[in-house]
């Protein structure tokens, strides 16, 4: 479920990173009809998406995922976790994927929210990740 | 550290404030070496009182990694400690240290023991904000790490881009580049930061680092050298991937190279093959310890480093590291080990605080005993580390801690014009292709 998708911002954002691009639509429907709670992040370049359900040992899950696309042709989904320290804009890259394709099929999306939901096991690690994902990422 | 413009009015001739309200049998304060390195084990959490955007550095986890903490000094009578504290780590969440804010100055309080210490929070230079003529931000090309610049050279480490990554465990070199970094850097850009650290931050140490290359990590590494050598003039320290070729480093010390250092990590070679399957697989232990004995003999005692992470490996290990490294007349480079946040070891615990302080007791009396100079550069303070000269908070009160003391001073005295010396810009004609020699080649 998407927990903040009744928010005017959240809703103009799904409407257009679905609309640029394909996958986001697909990503979008997956969080939507998933039973574990995610939020859109509504600033910031391509869709944005954050992990709510606390982790088992009780620490709030900070894992994200940001899906765009830096060129035609070209989608990235990059796996981050955001600095905790107030003013620091430092992420905490867990690799990404470089998808050449406009879809993905929906085991593979699922893979990558079973990702997000475990904060970023290593067990949980998607297969294809790149860990070492020398892209400049956008904010 | 001067400490000049500094209010250290508060802190009296220590930097200890111990808790008046504590109950009586209450353990006593830390001591500025010992709260190092319980902060290093225990990571710190931020009260919202803080006003680190105004007050503190920028936060980058360049490099490992390693730089993921917070950049805090911890005054002292014997010297100011820095510390890059854990906090963004899980377990920081669960630490019992806290950096709170009252009227305008810091303290980390112990919530569970009542003690509260002062510190510094060193302020960002100037120079982070600005870029350089080529327009790449300066904080991107290298960041102070204590009072030394980092400058981490090259497009990240050939281990993670094997298949499969044969990266260090502990490591998340290969996840920073482009997230936090500029991959590549341009001599020009380095020239320009090294030269605006040395001017307005009073950095004397350029401390480039590389991953593994492919065996031309030395090669890649000494056109930055002889352009900070000749043009700007500083102490110049390179931490590479070791090589077999010793020639090369013989080319290196003619461009200028000050001082070598060797991580190698783990002095267990069980520990080192599992650890490290990069360097297992691609160098190998032995080539770090030939190559840090060639490099510490030719430099001179104090002048190279072997670097190890205690935390992970078998206590006696460490310590049998820390022999074998001052034995050959190098001095420690002992990490703490921090389970980065993204690296393989993340869900590992960090080290004990009792096991950390036999570690560095044993280090202080290991270079005592081997007369490892400590702390006589000048002005070269390292945060992510527990630093030779900090253990010497952690001295027996005898004779032989004395006359070690006494040493350091005079050589600390007696070096100073040397140090002038060599941080002045040279005529450096020797080319930065290094080409083997024609005949008798150092080699191993």
């Amino acid at each position: 479920m998407i927990q903040n998708q009744n928010q005017p911002a959240v809703t103009a954002k799904l409407r257009g990173e679905a609309e640029a691009n394909p996958l986001a639509g697909s990503v979008a429907d997956a969080l939507k009809s998933s039973g574990d709670p995610f939020e859109i992040e509504t600033n910031g370049v391509g869709l944005e998406v954050v992990a709510r359900a606390p982790l088992p040992n009780g620490i709030p899950n900070r894992a994200r995922m940001k899906i765009f696309s830096p060129k035609p042709g070209h989608t990235l989904v990059f796996f981050f976790k955001k600095s905790l320290v107030p003013y620091s804009r430092d992420r905490y890259s867990y690799g990404g994927l470089d998808l050449r394709t406009p879809s993905v099929e929906a085991p593979e999306i699922a893979a990558w929210l079973a990702f997000l939901i475990s904060g970023f096991h290593p067990d949980k690690r998607p297969e294809n990740l790149r860990r070492a994902f020398p892209y400049e990422i956008p904010e | 550290m001067s400490t000049e413009g500094q209010n250290v009015a508060k802190n009296g001739p220590s930097a200890l404030a111990p808790h008046s309200l504590g109950p009586s049998g209450t353990p006593r304060a830390l001591n500025p070496c010992e709260l190092e390195i319980d902060l290093f084990c225990q990571g710190m959490r931020i009260n919202p009182s803080c006003a680190l955007e105004n007050d503190a550095r920028f936060i980058s986890r360049t490099r490992a990694g390693l730089g993921s903490g917070l950049e805090l000094i911890i005054p002292g009578p014997i010297k100011d400690v820095w510390v890059n504290v854990p906090v963004e780590e899980d377990f920081a969440q669960q630490s019992r240290y806290e950096l709170v804010r009252e009227q305008g100055e810091y303290w980390v309080k112990d919530a569970r023991l009542g003690h509260r210490y002062a510190v510094r929070i060193p302020p960002e230079p100037a120079w982070y904000t600005r870029q350089t003529r080529r327009g790449t931000p300066m904080h991107k090309v290298g960041v102070l790490q204590g009072t030394y610049l980092g400058i981490y050279i090259s497009n990240s480490c050939g281990f993670w881009y094997h298949s499969p990554a044969v990266n260090c465990k502990f490591c998340a070199t290969g996840l920073n580049v482009g997230v936090n970094e500029v991959a590549r850097k341009d001599i020009d850009d380095v020239v320009e930061v090294v030269r605006a650290a040395k001017q307005e931050s009073g950095a004397t140490f350029v401390h480039f680092n590389s991953g593994y290359q492919t065996d031309r990590d030395l090669d890649e590494a000494a056109p930055y050298v002889k352009a900070v050598k000749s043009r700007v003039g500083t102490l110049v320290g390179l931490q590479l991937i070791p090589t077999l070729d010793f020639w090369k480093y013989d080319r290196l010390i003619d461009l200028g190279a000050d001082h070598f250092s060797f991580c190698y990590e783990f002095h267990n070679p069980e520990y080192f093959a599992r650890f490290l399957p990069g360097k297992q697989q691609l160098v190998g232990q032995q080539t770090f310890f030939r190559a840090l004995e060639y490099t510490a003999k030719k430099l001179g005692k104090g002048s190279c480093s072997g670097e190890i992470i205690a935390g992970v490996e078998p206590l006696e290990d460490t310590l049998r590291a820390i022999d074998y490294i001052t034995g050959i007349g190098a001095f420690p480079t002992v990490c703490i080990f921090r389970p980065t946040i993204g690296s393989d070891m993340e869900q590992w615990p960090s080290p004990r605080y009792e096991d950390m302080l036999v570690v560095f007791r044993h280090m202080y009396e290991a270079c005592r005993r081997n007369h490892i100079p400590i702390d006589v550069t000048p002005n070269i303070e390292v945060s992510l580390i527990v630093q030779p000269g900090d253990t010497r908070y952690l001295a027996p009160r005898n004779v032989a801690s004395s006359l070690y003391h006494a040493e350091m001073a005079m050589a600390r005295w007696l070096a100073r014009p040397y140090f002038a010396w060599k941080m002045r810009p040279k005529k450096i004609t020797a080319s930065e292709v290094l080409a083997p020699p024609v005949s008798g080649a150092a080699a191993a």
